[in-house]
């Protein structure tokens, strides 16, 4: 309401001469004191109370009937807080009075004319009216040389015509049996929306293209008048990007910003233009620009996450301090960057697109709505433009006690994938439409489930996942803190799928950030792959040092030549083996484990062929093969430095319930002494060995497992090693999932 | 009585069809009027109660529904005029025949080689025979994304493909996959036998096709602004069409490429077609140029046309100028002295976002059905 109201201030500012300050403190005349009463209206106004703005000016008005100001400020008040229904007759009745006395002293005032037909913009009946009063308004701003108003009020007449395109666009006509779309199957139905708009209705074809033309002539007269006018160039905007002529938005961008270099809507526009032309780089550059010109009050809602958070998050996100909400932005965009690989957050840049396009469309200022506010505008932010779009006429047989929903548009927006549905109400000609009956509490129940979808964003769209097993290690000796290997499996062969090249690039990275986001290791490579190949090498490693603590990391794959992605995230723990007692390495799940047979007995990873299975993923008959490392055993007392140690393993059934599994060691182990299987839903296998440490820090233990198999499921891998020495034990975990179908 | 009356509004609303010139409104609100009449007429002369209140007589019928009729007429008649008036602002309508080939990728642009049309899109290259039936032949760099340009050997036996990650070059035949051929983004590509000139990462490359390879001269050179287009005008001679200049080079076979001389343009210039000496550009909000190139050191403005809204595309055919004007459709310009005057306006064929000109016909992208048009002129025969 504030912002209304500053705006509306600049309004009068601008409408009401400077003569108003110079006069103010002149002869103590009822006209001065009028003036004097104007000025602390807009004072009033601009601090937010506008119903003390109200009285004031009502007043100035009552004591200074000559002042054409008073009733123009009044009028424009009466104007700007009534509603375009009903109950706001009244009040809109009293503000066409005031503004026909202001035009009664001033005759022919451009500013007062485009109020009044502002005005009657809100009567239905009376938009021709106001189209009529538009034209007045124009031939008085030209007579007058003032070309900022003459765009706004093209601005205006064309906002006229493109509101009734709007009604006429997406028009569908239905073919068959069907009466029309009946907005409570929809609901009900989850395959009627889309039966009705594919298969029983058909598009009208140029619907509305003369209103549309019309509004072009009028838009583009409006930024020829004034190459910088916000409302021209924004209305033009708004027609070319509904329209999707995606090149001329971003021409007319580009014009709008080269007249306006500090216009925010200007650089916000230019930002959706090239982000539609998928230029990422200048989008971003576009959108920083925006962002650095608004002030906080402005930029506040274009960089509000509530839209995109479910509603409980979002009550807590808006009660957070501005810079708990700075952070929380922050870390939000942080965490939802679909591609560090690339230099743009594509998804921010996405949102951003949303909310510049929603603002853009479906603000309505005689409404005093923003875009984003509106519930077409919510949606648009929240799961992007909509794929199919239909309108459909008023029902002719539509009986209803309400008068206000006689004669309404219905506007359906449909998302094929994700079968979502929305149905909108609304006024033919206003730019105002809401969802219609129970689709509300549907929105919101889909909210509370998918608070925001960014499929259409072209890096996100069939982005593929990476398995990942990171595996935690002593260091050498001599080091200090964690070793991490990461053991990736790439989907190379299903992203080289379908593209018509020998061979390009593949990039990969491995971002590990701290819990305060910090990057603490970024590796990038790039390699040659051959496109054809039938069988691709997909696993990569990346090994880095950490010191002990909570990490977040990214695995991270790209073909730049196809924009083709996939990605791994998750949390990781990373312990710290330096503390002397006993401990186990995280286990190496892997399609094979062998040493390297170079004679001596192995002292660590290094020295074995390690062909690791990133997926933790293996069919029914395959081995499971195991490598793991043992820290800080103690030799027995009296053996002469031989550790003893005891290994369990064993292996549980997490989501099927079947009886009678079974596995054996087939392979590897150490020194198995005693290796038993026993159990229901779960196998339990161990051994003790007995292993001469020798100036050795670790003590490896490789080992195969043929699970028998064992029917397909996810299962629980759990390795612990027992010291029987110092009685000490130390365990880890892993899940591995069993196919029935070879990988 | 019912049924006359519904044959008679279709009498109306089949009048009522899309105007072919202006004057509409005249001529259905006399159809209006006389389908009043004959409602009134009917009234008279059946058979049945006729009390329909205060206005029941036969006179106060025939008033009210040859007004009401004439009105209706007047109204429909209006809004085709207008829309006939906001259509054909320009020009008068031309009919073109075309036949139409449903593409499968969206498609965003078009270029012409012997016997092929090459439309790239969203997911690769689209290859349709030129003839006629516009058989489909193949698709080229699938997957490759953000096509900039394409380009076809003039013996449609390699296609070079530049996007923002690089240039593939590709063999129409065969199913042979392509290869990477320069590294970083390529705004604008042109082939010349087996010559090849590319702007990639803000300098101007020049190559030589050689097998399944490009093998690159060493030296580059350094171009300001971002380069839309490039043409070759003859072996030596290339276009580099910028945002706001048209610019000429020598570029021969053994040394290096020097720049001769360029033309200012209104930006931003988006297309370039080279006729023998002739040249169009597209350019976007501030229309078309006509430019005469016999001096590539002077190349000279003869003409500019900055009436339509937006220009996406120009072709030369026929010693006229095509325009491919997006949603307004295809106007066709006659070059007079200092002048373009617009000869006619095609709205039949769609969004028409690309344009290339062959030998016997015309090659047209309609967006809005995703669809290539192959458009068979004749000399003269355009509408005004």
């Amino acid at each position: 309401m504030k912002g209304a109201c500053s705006a509306l201030l600049a309004l009068v500012l601008a409408a009401a001469p400077s003569r108003l300050a110079a006069q103010a403190n002149d002869a103590d005349s009822a006209a001065a004191v009028a003036r004097r009463m104007v000025q602390d209206a807009i004072g009033f106004a601009e601090r937010g109370d506008t119903a003390q703005a109200i009285a004031r000016v009502a007043q100035a008005a009552r004591l200074a009937p000559d002042l054409a100001d008073a009733h123009f400020l009044y009028g424009l008040l009466l104007s700007r807080t009534s509603q375009a229904n009903v109950p706001s007759w009244g009040r809109r009745a009293s503000a066409s009075r005031e503004f026909e006395a202001a035009l009664r002293l001033d005759r022919g005032n451009p500013r007062y004319l485009i109020e009044v037909a502002r005005l009657r913009l809100k009567a239905p009946i009376l938009r021709i009216q106001a189209e009529r009063l538009f034209r007045r308004a124009l031939d008085a701003a030209r007579k007058r040389k003032d070309p900022a108003l003459e765009a706004e009020v093209e601005a205006e007449i064309g906002n006229v015509y493109f509101r009734r395109y709007d009604a006429m666009a997406h028009r569908r006509v239905v073919v068959g049996a069907v009466q029309g779309f009946d907005w409570e199957a929809a609901m009900q139905d989850p395959h009627y929306t889309k039966h009705m708009l594919l298969d029983f209705t058909v598009p009208v074809p140029e619907s509305g293209e003369t209103d549309l033309a019309r509004a072009e002539e009028h838009y583009r007269a409006g930024v020829r008048a004034d190459a910088a006018s916000v409302a021209a160039n924004t209305a033009l905007l708004a027609m070319l990007a509904a329209t999707d002529r995606d090149e001329e938005l971003l021409d007319a961008a580009r014009q709008f910003t080269a007249a306006a270099d500090t216009s925010a809507d200007a650089w916000l526009a230019l930002g959706l233009g090239e982000w539609r032309l998928h230029r990422g780089p200048a989008a971003d550059s576009a959108f920083q620009r925006a962002l650095a010109l608004m002030p906080a009050a402005e930029r506040e809602p274009l960089e509000d996450l509530s839209a995109v958070l479910r509603a409980p998050d979002a009550l807590g996100y808006r009660q957070l301090s501005d810079s708990a909400r700075a952070a929380f932005d922050s870390t939000y965009w942080w965490a939802a960057e679909p591609l560090r690989l690339t230099p743009e957050n594509e998804f921010r840049l996405e949102h951003l697109a949303r909310v510049a396009y929603a603002d853009l469309l479906f603000s309505a200022p005689d409404l005093r709505l923003r875009g984003w506010q509106t519930d077409r505008g919510q949606l648009l932010v929240r799961y992007g433009p909509p794929p199919v779009v239909g309108t459909f006429p008023p029902d002719p047989q539509e009986n209803t006690d309400d008068v206000l929903q006689i004669g309404m548009i219905t506007t359906v927006w449909y998302y094929p994938e994700g079968n979502l549905r929305f149905v909108f109400f609304g006024p033919p000609a206003y730019n105002y439409q809401r969802l219609v009956g129970d689709f509300p509490s549907y929105a919101e129940n889909l909210r509370a489930q998918v608070p925001s979808v960014y499929n259409n964003v072209p890096v996100a769209h069939g982005m593929d996942s990476i398995l990942v097993q990171p595996a935690a290690f002593l260091p050498p000796a001599d080091s200090t803190g964690t070793d991490l290997v990461f053991f990736a499996g790439i989907p190379v062969r299903d992203m080289v799928t379908g593209v018509d090249l020998r061979q390009g690039q593949l990039e990969t990275g491995l971002f590990v950030s701290d819990t305060a986001r910090r990057d603490v290791v970024v590796r990038r490579h790039t390699e040659s792959v051959t496109f054809g190949a039938g069988d691709q090498f997909e696993n990569r490693t990346y090994e880095t040092r950490l010191q002990a603590g909570g990490y977040y990391y990214r695995f991270e794959a790209l073909l730049p030549d196809a924009m083709r992605a996939a990605r791994a995230a998750a949390m990781l723990a990373v312990d710290n083996f330096r503390v002397d007692t006993l401990s186990l390495s995280d286990v190496v799940v892997a399609d094979r484990v062998a040493p390297k047979e170079d004679g001596g007995p192995p002292r660590g990873r290094q020295d074995f062929f390690i062909a690791p299975n990133a997926a933790m993923r293996f069919h029914r008959t395959d081995p499971v093969h195991l490598y793991a490392e043992v820290y800080h055993l103690r030799p027995k007392p009296g053996s002469e430095g031989v550790a003893e140690f005891e290994v369990t393993l064993r292996l549980r059934v997490d989501t099927i319930q079947r009886t009678g599994i079974g596995a054996r060691i087939v392979g590897g182990v150490l020194d198995a002494v005693g290796a038993s299987a026993q159990g229901d839903n779960q196998v339990l296998l161990s051994f003790v060995s007995r292993e001469p440490i020798g100036g050795r820090d670790r003590i490896p233990i490789y080992l195969a497992l043929d699970l028998g198999g064992a029917p397909a499921g996810v299962y629980s891998l759990d390795m612990s090693v027992k010291d029987l020495t110092t009685g000490r034990s130390a365990a880890r975990h892993r899940t591995i999932t069993i196919t029935e179908a070879p990988r | 009585m019912m049924r006359r009356a519904v044959t008679a509004a279709a009498a109306l609303a089949l009048l009522g069809q899309p105007a072919g010139a202006q004057g509409r409104r005249w001529l259905l609100a006399a159809g209006g009027a006389v389908v009043g009449l004959g409602l009134t007429a009917l009234y008279g002369s059946g058979d049945y109660n006729r009390s329909l209140g205060w206005c029941s007589s036969v006179r106060c019928v025939g008033i009210f529904s040859t007004v009401s009729g004439s009105l209706v007429g007047y109204m429909i008649g209006h809004d085709q005029d207008e829309r006939y008036r906001l259509r054909y602002r320009l020009a008068p309508p031309f009919e073109v025949s075309n036949r139409t080939r449903i593409l499968r990728t969206r498609p965003t642009g078009l270029e012409l080689g012997a016997g092929v049309v090459a439309v790239s899109g969203d997911d690769g290259v689209e290859l349709v025979s030129a003839e006629p039936r516009l058989d489909y032949i193949g698709h080229r760099a699938r997957g490759l994304r953000d096509i900039q340009d394409v380009s076809l050997r003039a013996d449609s036996a390699r296609l070079l493909v530049g996007t923002t990650t690089g240039l593939y070059l590709f063999a129409v035949s065969g199913d042979a996959a392509g290869l990477r051929a320069l590294d970083g983004e390529v705004s604008a590509v042109a082939m010349r036998g087996d010559r090849v000139a590319v702007t990639a990462a803000g300098v101007l490359r020049v190559g030589t096709v050689t097998g399944d390879s490009v093998r690159w001269r060493t030296d580059t050179l350094a171009l300001a602004g971002r380069v839309a287009d490039a043409r070759w005008q003859d072996d030596s001679t290339l276009w580099l069409l910028t945002e706001r200049q048209l610019v000429a080079y020598r570029v021969p076979a053994d040394s290096a490429a020097t720049r001769l001389g360029s033309a200012d343009l209104e930006g931003p210039a988006r297309r370039l077609t080279i006729q023998d000496t002739i040249a169009a550009v597209a350019a976007g909000a501030a229309g078309v140029y006509l430019l005469r190139l016999t001096d590539p050191a002077l190349p000279r403005v003869l003409a500019h046309w900055s009436e339509p809204r937006f220009v996406y595309d120009v072709a030369l055919w026929g010693g006229n100028v095509y325009v491919a004007a997006g949603p307004e459709g295809l106007y066709v310009l006659h070059p007079e002295v200092g002048r373009l005057e617009a000869i006619g306006l095609a709205r039949s064929v769609g969004f028409v976002a690309a344009l290339a000109a062959g030998s016997d016909a015309l090659y047209a992208l309609d967006r809005t059905g995703g669809v290539l048009r192959r458009i068979e002129l004749k000399p003269g025969s355009t509408g005004r």
